[in-house]
């Protein structure tokens, strides 16, 4: 899922998520799966996408993703631009696909507070190097990661 | 930032009510007329007829503009090359819809063809390829003429020759079957694009190409796809026109320029647009030629980019055309 | 001196007409004529990044202009020149200002319009216009006279035209080419610069055009001033490269000289033959040349330059 959504503002939601699917032959299935999670797509599929919300548009960019079902989902700063209660929103998702899906999830995020509360695991990247890895909580106890990204 | 169409239905073609309010008018007011006066009527026939052809090359024309953001000044010539295939075929003995069908297959390939060969390389400059273009045009208009030469020639009336009367106006069945096979283009291509997984993803790669290769859509595909549907819109343009213009060389070359007008009215990137503004092209021009002295012949072709300019400069994106905001 | 090949090439211009039959005379005129004309389109596309394909429509203007000032009111040939560059050039702004609203594509089609609707009006007003047999000047003149004319406007114009373009309002061309937005905010007027710009690149097709018509044997008819005249020199613009004067005269004498030419090769012989030929050769050197010859100068220059450098 790139940086900055790439939705298709001028097709509709349904649309989106079809073209999810291109790769694959869409079954009814993944459509009532992608609603579970999403429970607001179903009644609005018909809207044009470019006519959501920031938030919206980015989840159902993370929808779209979601229906090529894939075993490795790539979030690029899947944050950006986006009010805190929608961020909280769209990582708690994530989150649920992560445990129930098996989906094994990799998210670039420069919001260290909400990444490190949502992964298992983390690296953290200075300067294109690894600097630092392991168990995100241990990483969130860590003093000088404490400081410098999570301020305090 | 893209503006968004007044509209949030499923229909994407950002039609608004004062455009439909005004058809509906202009729709009325034929009827009237029609009711009232032969002559008008049958103008208002032959209008429709002649604008179901400017129509069907200017469907032709937004396919491409829709797909690759190029108009394609040679698509007149490649239909005009298309319906002498179609001509050679009759003469080494095939019927005439077994000729019409397999000239739409052969079209279909040298559209994508082109596409793959000529515009691909220099797709990113638009002067590049308004020239190449221009030059296809003045390279198909040679090699027609060399190969068949310049005199008339004709084929077999694809819809007969009878005419109906009723109530004092005259209707060719030709001009009957003209105007079918127009509306039905649109129709076909329109459940092309709304209901099938390809027409989708033509969508998606004229819409965003970045995007639309990260869903696994091969965009270069797409493209050629639409420039073979275009060149098979062309053919049946064509066909169509050749009971009434015989083949010959030029025999696209005024109906382009119409269909250049038609489709700025419609707006480029509309089908429907396209057919309807053909239409009304079409009606317009023999209303004008029948009821206003000052506007002769010789004017029809000034009238019809009057018209075309008038569209660019008052509402750009023509009769059903999306607004859009040019980004910074 | 930097001016070295310009002034040898004006030395052999001058010498040349003496060392040519009357009939390579009269193709010398042509390709002049198509010189002004391609660099009057290079200062709007090349320069000022506003496409237009309807330079046919200010030739016809400017050789109209021409024809009915000699044919109705005798004035002296050389004399309806300035006249002509004066009414093609406020034709010309009268069409920037529409133009101020469109771009791109969908200007290319507004003077394509143009193009096509101009030549129509002949037609129509025919008792003041000629009609489709059209109408002749006074009198006819010779090649040389011609030659002479034609090269003389010729180098004039591309003396004017470089100094426009080096100068403040050449650098504002460019600012709007390359960004409108930027342009502006930088301070430059885009309504002036932009109908300027209109105004003088039709200009300069209203005195090829007029030259156009005393070369036709001093006839103005609206068939030669067709959609195919303004197709020849876009064409010619775009190989010879846009945004510079050099390759201009490459592109002049490559619209001149390719019907010659391919008419004489056996195989292609008939004028059908070089409408094929011409149009498989413009379709490939913008393929392979995207920059035209101007495009292939710089290139084989900087080589030049390489070479040398290295080489001693």
């Amino acid at each position: 899922m790139p940086e900055g959504r790439g939705t298709f503002s001028e097709l509709t939601v349904w649309e989106n998520l079809r073209l999810g699917a291109y790769t694959r032959r869409a079954s009814k299935d993944d459509f009532a799966r992608i609603q579970t999670y999403f429970h607001w797509l179903g009644e609005r599929r018909h809207q044009q996408a470019g006519t959501l919300s920031g938030g919206e548009q980015q989840m159902l960019a993370l929808a779209r993703a979601f229906m090529q079902r894939p075993r490795l989902l790539l979030l690029d700063e899947p944050s950006l631009g986006l009010a805190p209660l929608l961020v909280t929103e769209i990582f708690r998702i994530v989150r649920e696909l992560n445990e129930n899906e098996g989906l094994t999830v990799l998210v670039v995020e420069q919001n260290a507070h909400i990444a490190l509360q949502a992964a298992q695991t983390a690296y953290v990247l200075e300067v294109g190097r690894v600097a630092l890895s392991g168990p995100s909580a241990e990483l969130q106890a860590h003093e000088s990661i404490r400081r410098s990204y999570l301020g305090y | 930032m893209v503006s968004f169409a007044k509209q949030k239905t499923a229909v994407s073609t950002g039609v608004s009510l004062p455009v439909l309010a005004g058809l509906a008018a202009g729709a009325i007011f034929l009827v009237v007329g029609s009711v009232s006066s032969d002559i008008f009527a049958q103008q208002t026939v032959a209008g429709l007829a002649l604008g179901a052809v400017f129509g069907s090359l200017a469907l032709a024309l937004v396919l491409i503009y829709r797909a690759t953001e190029v108009i394609n000044f040679a698509q007149g010539e490649l239909a005009t090359a298309t319906t002498y295939i179609a001509y050679q075929l009759t003469l080494w003995g095939l019927s005439y819809w077994l000729s019409f069908f397999l000239t739409l297959l052969i079209a279909f390939a040298l559209g994508a063809v082109i596409q793959i060969v000529v515009i691909r390389p220099i797709q990113h400059s638009v002067i590049a390829v308004v020239i190449v273009t221009v030059g296809m045009f003045i390279l198909i208009d040679g090699l027609v003429t060399w190969k068949w030469g310049a005199d008339l020639k004709f084929m077999k009336a694809p819809f007969g020759n009878t005419v109906y009367h009723a109530g004092g106006v005259a209707f060719a069945q030709q001009d009957i079957g003209v105007l079918l096979v127009s509306i039905l283009s649109v129709v076909l291509l329109w459940v092309l694009f709304q209901f099938t997984k390809l027409g989708l993803a033509m969508r998606a790669a004229a819409l965003r190409p970045a995007a639309a290769a990260l869903v696994g859509v091969r965009v270069n595909w797409m493209l050629a796809i639409g420039w073979g549907l275009a060149a098979v819109l062309g053919a049946v343009a064509g066909l169509m026109t050749e009971p009434t213009q015989f083949l010959q060389p030029t025999m696209m070359q005024a109906i382009l320029l119409y269909a250049f007008a038609a489709a700025v009215l419609g707006g480029l990137e509309s089908p429907v647009g396209a057919v309807i503004g053909g239409l009304a092209l079409g009606v317009f021009l023999n209303l004008i030629g029948q009821y206003v002295g000052f506007a002769t012949s010789e004017l029809r072709l000034p009238i019809a980019f009057a018209v075309l300019l008038l569209v660019l400069l008052l509402k750009p994106n023509g009769l059903f055309g999306r607004k859009q905001v040019r980004r910074v | 001196m930097k001016f070295l090949p310009a002034l040898a090439g004006a030395v052999v211009l001058a010498l040349l007409p003496f060392a040519l039959s009357g009939y390579h005379q009269g193709l010398a005129v042509y390709i002049a004529i198509y010189f002004i004309a391609i660099l009057g389109l290079n200062i709007l596309t090349g320069y000022t990044g506003q496409i237009s394909i309807g330079h046919g429509a200010f030739m016809a203007i400017g050789g109209y202009a021409t024809v009915i000032m000699s044919h109705d009111h005798h004035v002296n040939l050389i004399a309806t020149l300035p006249i002509s560059f004066a009414v093609t050039f406020a034709c010309g702004v009268l069409v920037g200002i529409p133009a101020l609203r469109l771009s791109g594509v969908y200007l290319a089609l507004a003077t394509f319009a143009l193009a096509v609707s101009v030549p129509q009006f002949p037609l129509k007003f025919s008792k003041f216009l000629g009609g489709s047999n059209g109408l002749q000047t006074d009198h006819t003149v010779s090649h040389l006279w011609l030659y002479g004319v034609s090269w003389a406007s010729a180098a004039i114009l591309f003396v004017a035209g470089w100094l426009l373009l080096r100068g403040r309002i050449g650098r504002a061309f460019r600012a709007i080419r390359d960004s409108e937005v930027a342009a502006a905010s930088s301070g430059v007027s885009l309504p002036i610069y932009k109908t300027f710009a209109f105004g003088v690149s039709a200009a300069f097709a209203g005195v090829a055009g007029s030259l156009f018509v005393l070369a036709t044997n001093g006839f103005a008819q609206p068939n030669e001033f067709g959609i195919l005249l303004s197709l020849k020199i876009l064409i010619g613009a775009a190989v010879a490269g846009l945004g510079s004067l050099w390759g201009v005269a490459l592109g002049a004498l490559f619209i001149g000289l390719l019907p010659e030419i391919s008419a004489s090769v056996p195989l292609v012989g008939s004028s059908h033959g070089q409408d094929v030929a011409f149009g498989l050769i413009v379709i490939l050197i913008m393929m392979l040349l995207p920059n035209g010859f101007a495009g292939l100068l710089a290139r084989l220059e900087s080589r030049f330059k390489t070479a040398i450098k290295s080489g001693t």
